[in-house]
Formats: structure tokens, sequence, C-alpha cells
């Protein structure tokens, strides 16, 4: 099978819904398929990568460990939109995991240099 | 009578502008699920000028990473504060 790049933009906040637990799931399905999968937080999607999350008390499961263990999984091409954590005061070293930040023009290279664009 | 609202949709949302708009004298609001981030900077900023009290529930918050964040205008509730809240209240409108 040909390898297709994927990139797969989170853009809401974890929790509220079950759709970025969606979209984990499909980066580590398409990582065990080696096919090479890229990560882009914005909007919203930038609070998944906030560190300490304690979501037992909702009974649900972390997504910051979640994105801990993606290197396991060779998903190590992290990005963030730095726009988006200017319009939310938070800088790229409140963040869990080293995503780089990109501003307008690199997330649009980012979007147009993949096979294949998911939005979850 | 005292309504309270809570919002549970991230301020980003279309939810919150409505639900300020609707928020009378002496009417409480509690922040549940997504709508958590509006207690922080920058959006908390809104909810000052509303002029009413303010309550985050701390699970959501704690679940979300973001206790350190919380502004100090917005008081944390547990759920027992949030049962109290609507027992307080004559009736709880729901923007969501």
């Amino acid at each position: 099978m040909a390898a297709r790049s994927l990139l797969l933009v989170f853009r809401r906040a974890p929790y509220g819904r079950s759709l970025s637990r969606a979209g984990y799931d499909v980066a580590l399905a398409a990582a065990a398929f080696e096919q090479p999968v890229s990560l882009l937080f914005m909007d919203d999607g930038v609070w998944q990568l906030m560190p300490e999350q304690r979501p037992e008390a909702i009974g649900a499961r972390s997504i910051a460990r979640t994105l801990e263990s993606l290197p396991l999984y060779d998903i190590d091409r992290l990005y963030v939109d730095s726009e988006s954590l200017a319009q939310r005061a938070l800088a790229a070293g409140n963040l869990v995991e080293a995503a780089t930040p990109l501003d307008t023009a690199g997330v649009r290279e980012l979007m147009a240099g993949h096979d294949q664009v998911l939005v979850f | 009578m005292p309504v309270l609202h809570t919002l549970n949709q991230s301020p980003s949302g279309d939810a919150l502008p409505g639900c300020l708009r609707c928020l009378g004298p002496g009417d409480k609001l509690l922040l549940l699920e997504d709508a958590v981030y509006a207690a922080c900077d920058p959006y908390v900023a809104t909810l000052r000028d509303a002029g009413v009290d303010c309550y985050v529930l701390e699970a959501d918050a704690d679940a979300r990473g973001i206790r350190e964040r919380l502004d100090a205008s917005i008081t944390p509730v547990d759920y027992g504060g949030f049962v109290e809240l609507a027992a307080a209240c004559n009736s709880v409108q729901s923007w969501y």
C-alpha cells in the first residue's frame, strides 16, 4: 500500500464531546498501517495541549496522556496554530507536548502539503 | 426571583453572547464542561462586565487542566455546590 500523508486537525476542546477521542483513534490506526500522520491543533483544539489534565473526576480518559504516548507510535509531528494560542492568552511554553508553533502561512502550507486532511 | 444560568459550551461558541444578554440582576451563572474556559483570561473579562455571581464546576476545570488559570473572580464549586446553587434559585436556564 502506497503511503498517503495524513493531517489530522483538532479544532474542538477536549472532553465536551467524543470527537477528539475519535481523532486520536484515527491517528493510531493510520500509524499502525505505517501511514505518515501529522497533528495540527487550532481554535479550541489547542486546549487539548494543557498539562495536568485530571479527567478522572468526570469519568474520562486523559487526552494529555494519549498525547504523551504518540511518539511510541511514531507520531511525532505535532503543530499548533500560534494565532489560536494568542486568542486564548496561551503560550507554546504552557503546553504538554512539544508542538511546533505555526503562523497562518505555515498552517496553510501544512494543509496543502498533505494528501488528506481530516478535521475533528 | 433569581435564575441559575448554566453554560456548557466553549466561550468561542455561539451560546455565551445570548446567555450574557439574558442575565438579570441577582441571577447566577455556572460554567460547566467546555464553558469552564470562560473563567480564563481573556474570556473572563466579559463575565466580570456582566456583574453577576459566576461559578465554575471544579471537576470540569480540573479535568481540562486549567485550575491554575481560573480567574479569582469566579468561584469554584463541587457537585454539592451545584445543587445548592440550583436550590437557591427559582429556576435553571441551560445554555448549550
